[in-house]
Formats: C-alpha cells, structure tokens, sequence
C-alpha cells in the first residue's frame, strides 16, 4: 500500500530524514514514536508534499504508484488523508464549503440532500454541533474541536489511508476517547491503512497498532509490537539512548 | 460654496435590497437589515442617517468598478450600525467612509474586506470622527485586504477621537494568500487554482450576513 524507501527529505537546508525506510501494507496500523525534534512529522508533512520540504533521494509508492513527484491535491485523491498536529484557521471559507468542493474534487457525489443527510449522521456520532458545518474553517475552535472537524473530513471523503499527526494534542480525556473510538470504527468500517503519530497510550490500546516504530535522528531506530510502546511508555526515549551509549562502549559508565 | 441639495429616502423595513443612489441621505428609523446592496453608476454622494434608537445592519459584497464614492455617516444617539462590506474591485476606484458618532451610547462597526482585480487600483480612506463631549460610544473598524501581484490596494484610516469616553478599536490586516491555507485545501483533494479561487470568493462573501442555523 504505503512504501517508503530510503526516503531523504532537507528543509531549509538542513537535512531532517535520513534515509527512513516504512512499508505499510493495505488494512495495517502503524504507530510512529520518537523523541522531539526526531523527524516524525517530517514524514507525514514529506508524503503530502507540504511546500518547502525537498525531498533529496527516495522514493514513496502509493498502491504500487510512485506519487514522490505527484502534487498534493492528487495524492489526496489517491485516498490519503493527513490530520496536521494543529489544523489551520481559515477565515471566510465553511468547513462546508471546502468539503463540497472536496467531494467534488475527489468526483465523490455532493448532491446536497444527501451530504446533509450525511453530515448530520457524522456530527452525531463525532458528538459536534451541526452548525460547525458551517462555521469557518477550524476558527476560534478549541484542539478537540478541530481535530472532531478533520475527522468529519475523513468520513465524508472515505481515504484509505490515515495519516496522523498527534491527533490526540491539545484533546481533553473526552474528546481523546470520540476521536479514538471514530478512528477505530472507521478503521473497521473501511480497512483503511493508518500512519499514526503518538505517544498516547489510551488511543495506541484502543486501535492495538500492527507495528510500533520508534524513529530517531531522521531514521528508523527500531521496529515492534504493542510490547515496544509499553516499553517506551515505562523507560522513555531517554533511558533508552542511555542504554545504547552503554552497549556502544562496552562498558558501564 | 454650492452647498449638497440631498434627495431624502427613508429606509423602508422590507428593503433588504438596497441599489444606492447619487445625493440621496437615506433616513433609518427603527431597526433594518440590508442584505445586498449595489452602487448605481455614477454615484458619488451618499448619507445614511442613524435616528435616535435606531439600528442598522447591512452585510454584503460589493462589486466596483470606475466608483469614485463618499460616504457619510451619521449616527446619532442609542443607535447601533454593523456595516460589512465584502469589496471587490474592478479598474480604478475611489471610497471614502466618514463615519460619525454624534451623540451618546452609540454602537458602530465598520467591517471591510477588499479584493482586486488584476491591474485594479482602489484607494480606501475610512474616517472615524467621535465628536465632543459625547459619551459611552463604541467604535470599530476592521480592515483587511487581500494583496496579490499587479494589483494595488492603498488604504488610507483616520480616527479623530475628541471624546474622553468612547472604546474605539482599529484593526487594518494586508496580507497575501498563506501558502499553509493553500495547503490545507490541497490536501483535502482540491486543486491549487480552485483552492485560490475558493480562498478570493470567501474573503469576500464572510461579510454577508448569515442566518443562524
């Protein structure tokens, strides 16, 4: 489904993936963790070609189709989906305004009886007030208020594949556990394949990942199950440098 | 000095539709909510006049081209003005809004939002003048403006406060399209040109008044 290979990605100069290799396969969770600063938003921000990040060598396939030189408005057509850390503010535009030109975009039926009918079903079970649909684009809206909007997004527009990126920042106990459970629903729904970036324990045991990757310095540093988050969870990233640096020298410090 | 000879209308309540004529002071008495408004050509003066507990709401986009148009308005005591206006424009125009507050307890907002064309060139001056003396008055303007290459926008504000008792706020916003909004809508399946088309036509159309629900 998603392969990355040797993926090399520079922003301003500075080079900020190093090589990472990632293979997702169709219906598959994946969990991306890693200390600040270690490159894991680069990823989901390099797959859908956000403006700046020069990808230098490497390649991505989508479905067997290289979309590294693809545009961002026709990866997402190809059904991948990306929920930023923090969505932006966009004054003047309804979310359902977007979201109709979205559909229609994406050659996805908008006739207006049916994406009412559609939105209210989805509000409901996002526990949102119809009248966020037409609100402007994520204005004045509180962190679990926007991430709910994203997700109104992904049930409206069907992808098959999630990319998220910290979906649960900036989320009270509650909203965490709307947005986990729509993710987990729309996963059985859909077998959409996800990219999640997390360090939430509440949403990595409610969507029980395939693999959980640990990402440092621009590469992947280790791969695993649930039992490498739980280990993450219990000793840190730090404790686990510490150890490396030991074994490195051979010797206890 | 000739002095102005105005021609005087009195906004009717059914009148949400509203095509401004040349030297005409428009009287609001009691409360009205103006949907669409429109210039007529060659229309340079106009008043709207504020009775004592009057209020008016006008919220709509303007399209403009050759307008070279003053504005006065007039607000008098306990009335309350929300003024939006969502401003395209076309070749070379002129706006000048003078907005007064006369008396006391008043409530104005001036919101503007202004749109070129290319090779367009419109000059806005928004006065504010809150006389003497007066008392408990609120004032608003809030300006922005979309700048994209060939096509220029100056905008000119002025508030003349002599009161000692007003809350008077000024905001003026120039910017371009974010590349981060562009984004945004890319990701959502939308192509770039549409994207920027969608971001124009919404600049514009947030200042009409939207029914609740």
């Amino acid at each position: 489904m998603l392969e990355i290979k040797n993926l090399k990605i520079e922003i301003e100069n500075k080079e900020v993936l190093k090589g990472l290799d990632l293979n997702v396969k169709n219906g598959e969770i994946h969990v991306l963790m890693g200390p600040n600063g270690a490159g894991k938003s680069t990823i989901c921000k390099a797959i859908m070609k956000y403006p700046n990040y020069k990808i230098t060598e490497g390649t991505i396939l989508y479905n067997e189709e290289d979309i590294t030189k693809k545009s961002t408005n026709e990866i997402a057509s190809m059904g991948l989906y990306y929920i930023s850390q923090t969505p932006v503010e966009i004054e003047g535009i309804t979310n359902a305004e977007a979201l109709r030109l979205a559909m229609s975009s994406q050659k996805k039926s908008v006739d207006i009886f049916t994406f009412n009918k559609k939105c209210t079903l989805i509000c409901e079970k996002l526990k949102m007030p119809k009248n966020f649909l037409h609100r402007p684009i994520n204005v004045g809206m509180s962190g679990g208020e926007r991430k709910k909007n994203e997700l109104l997004g992904m049930w409206l527009l069907e992808p098959s594949f999630l990319l998220l990126d910290e979906i649960d920042s900036g989320l009270d106990v509650d909203a965490i556990k709307i947005v986990s459970e729509n993710l987990k629903e729309y996963h059985e729904q859909t077998n959409a394949s996800m990219l999640i970036i997390t360090h939430q324990q509440s949403i990595i045991d409610l969507l029980k990942p395939d693999y959980v990757h640990i990402l440092k310095d621009g590469k992947i540093e280790e791969s695993g199950n649930l039992t490498l988050a739980k280990k993450i969870e219990k000793e840190g990233f730090l404790e686990k440098s510490r150890v490396n640096i030991v074994s490195e020298s051979g010797k206890n410090e | 000095m000739n002095k102005l000879k105005w021609n005087i209308e009195e906004l009717g309540k059914d009148k949400e539709e509203l095509e401004l004529k040349d030297n005409t002071k428009y009287i609001i008495l009691g409360t009205r909510k103006v949907k669409r408004l429109k210039i007529k050509d060659n229309t340079h003066n106009i008043q709207i006049v504020l009775e004592n507990n009057s209020s008016l709401q006008c919220g709509t986009t303007l399209d403009i081209e050759n307008i070279h148009l003053k504005l006065e308005i007039i607000n008098k005591e306990n009335s309350t003005l929300l003024l939006q206006l969502g401003i395209k424009a076309k070749a070379k125009n002129e706006l000048i809004i003078i907005n007064n507050l006369e008396e006391n307890n008043i409530n104005s907002q001036i919101k503007i939002r202004v749109m070129g064309e290319k090779n367009s060139h419109t000059v806005l001056k928004a006065t504010g003048v809150i006389k003497e003396n007066t008392k408990k008055n609120e004032f608003l303007e809030d300006m922005k403006y979309l700048s994209e290459e060939n096509i220029f926008i100056e905008c000119l504000p002025e508030i003349l406060v002599s009161s000692k008792d007003a809350n008077v706020n000024h905001f003026l916003t120039i910017g371009t399209i974010k590349e981060s909004d562009i984004f945004y809508l890319k990701s959502k399946g939308i192509e770039e040109e549409k994207a920027k088309t969608l971001i124009r036509e919404c600049f514009i159309k947030s200042m009409e008044i939207r029914e609740e629900g």
